[in-house]
């Protein structure tokens, strides 16, 4: 075995995609033999390593009330979604950014709220067995016009329900 | 006047609350949440959003524009969900969103000098990734005095050409298969294991001189 053959099969032996174990003592009978290829196996398994222990960076304090912001404008804009779904993937939409709204008043209550305070309960219970009273919150969605959305909150924060009223 | 028209089933009653979204697999929660359960995509958001967010950032190098990216696939997962296949593996999907965000980004970036320089200025005021090391002043071995080997293998995987890069990043980091990988890069299997396979050897290239 050369060289360019060990690195070659060394990758795809060390990922499990070759279990040939022939191969594999051939394998590690050059990497004894070849200090060069020893030394690479080396410097990657041990850069691995230390890559893996880099910390993970968190998403910033403003990412779910950013993304709410960008899925309710998906539906205060009517972006173009196939027609025959177009009411339940606009109310899905209105949903999960009332749902993120939620979390977000739930998780970080300090954020700014952006939603009207209308949607939310005047004090929002710590406890999540509380079911709030459903909440009306007027919308304009392109497939049903100006709506009125009642707003109801289960024992999850995502747990919405939705009627349209016209 | 209500006309009833129901985008949601209506939440269960308390005694008999739905099992917690948390508990199932992701196709579960796509299900879930295509049935009308409207708390599964927030369960989707809290699954992928760190997962995505250091892929994205390993690939892009930008944190800002890493979250911008991260939120856009959450919205795009969000428009075509209902066109989902559900026999995929969704974790491949919406990786592959993230991917082709990731890969125009650095397309994009690439015909424009200005948001290149942009970013590159944002990063060097940052400290969430050492571009020091692209300052001509500074030579390597000081630096790698200054800096510890995490610094170095991280930005290590920046040097890597980006087709490479994201090979890279999908299977050491994110712990892809090769078949996984394939689907998300739109690339054949031969393809996949040999841009790892050059990826990991020009990894350990660079980082070579730097390391005792
Ligand atoms: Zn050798």
């Amino acid at each position: 075995m050369n060289c360019s053959e060990f690195l070659k099969r060394y990758s795809e032996v060390h990922d499990g995609w070759l279990r040939d174990a022939r191969l594999v003592r051939r394998l590690e009978a050059h990497r004894r033999n070849c200090r060069g290829c020893a030394r690479w196996v080396e410097l990657w398994e041990r850069g691995v390593a230390a890559l893996r222990e880099s910390p993970r960076i968190e998403p910033s304090p403003g990412f779910r009330a950013g993304l709410r912001q960008r899925l309710q404008s998906e539906v205060a804009i009517g972006d173009p979604i196939a027609p025959t779904h177009a009411g339940l993937a606009a109310a899905f939409l209105l949903a999960a950014a009332l749902g993120l709204f939620l979390i977000e008043g739930l998780t970080h209550p300090e954020a700014e709220p952006v939603m009207a305070a209308r949607a939310q309960p005047a004090a929002f219970p710590d406890s999540l067995d509380v079911v709030p009273e459903p909440v009306p919150v007027d919308v304009t969605i392109p497939a049903f016009g100006r709506s009125t959305l009642e707003f109801h909150s289960s024992q999850a924060p995502l747990g919405t329900l939705l009627v349209f009223s016209r | 006047m209500s006309t009833g028209i129901r985008a949601a089933p209506p939440p269960p009653p308390l005694a008999s609350a739905a099992p917690s979204v948390r508990t199932l697999g992701d196709s579960q929660v796509v299900a879930a949440y295509l049935a009308g359960e409207v708390r599964a995509f927030d369960e989707l958001v809290e699954r992928y959003q760190r997962r995505l967010l250091n892929f994205v950032f390993r690939t892009i190098g930008d944190r800002e524009r890493a979250e911008d990216l991260v939120q856009e696939v959450f919205i795009r997962v969000h428009r075509h969900l209902h066109r989902f296949d559900q026999t995929k593996k969704f974790s491949t999907w919406i990786y592959t969103i993230a991917s082709n965000l990731a890969k125009n980004e650095l397309r994009n970036r690439s015909r424009n000098p200005l948001v290149l320089f942009q970013t590159i200025k944002k990063n060097w005021e940052s400290d969430h990734r050492p571009l020091q090391f692209e300052d001509p002043h500074y030579r390597p071995d000081d630096l790698f005095r200054k800096r510890h080997l995490r610094e170095l293998v991280e930005w290590a995987v920046a040097q890597l050409p980006e087709h490479h890069r994201i090979v890279f990043v999908l299977r050491e980091l994110e712990g892809k298969t090769y078949e996984e990988i394939a689907e998300i890069t739109d690339c054949n299997l031969g393809t996949v294991k040999s841009r790892l396979n050059r990826a990991r050897h020009r990894f350990a290239q660079i980082i070579e001189p730097l390391v005792d």
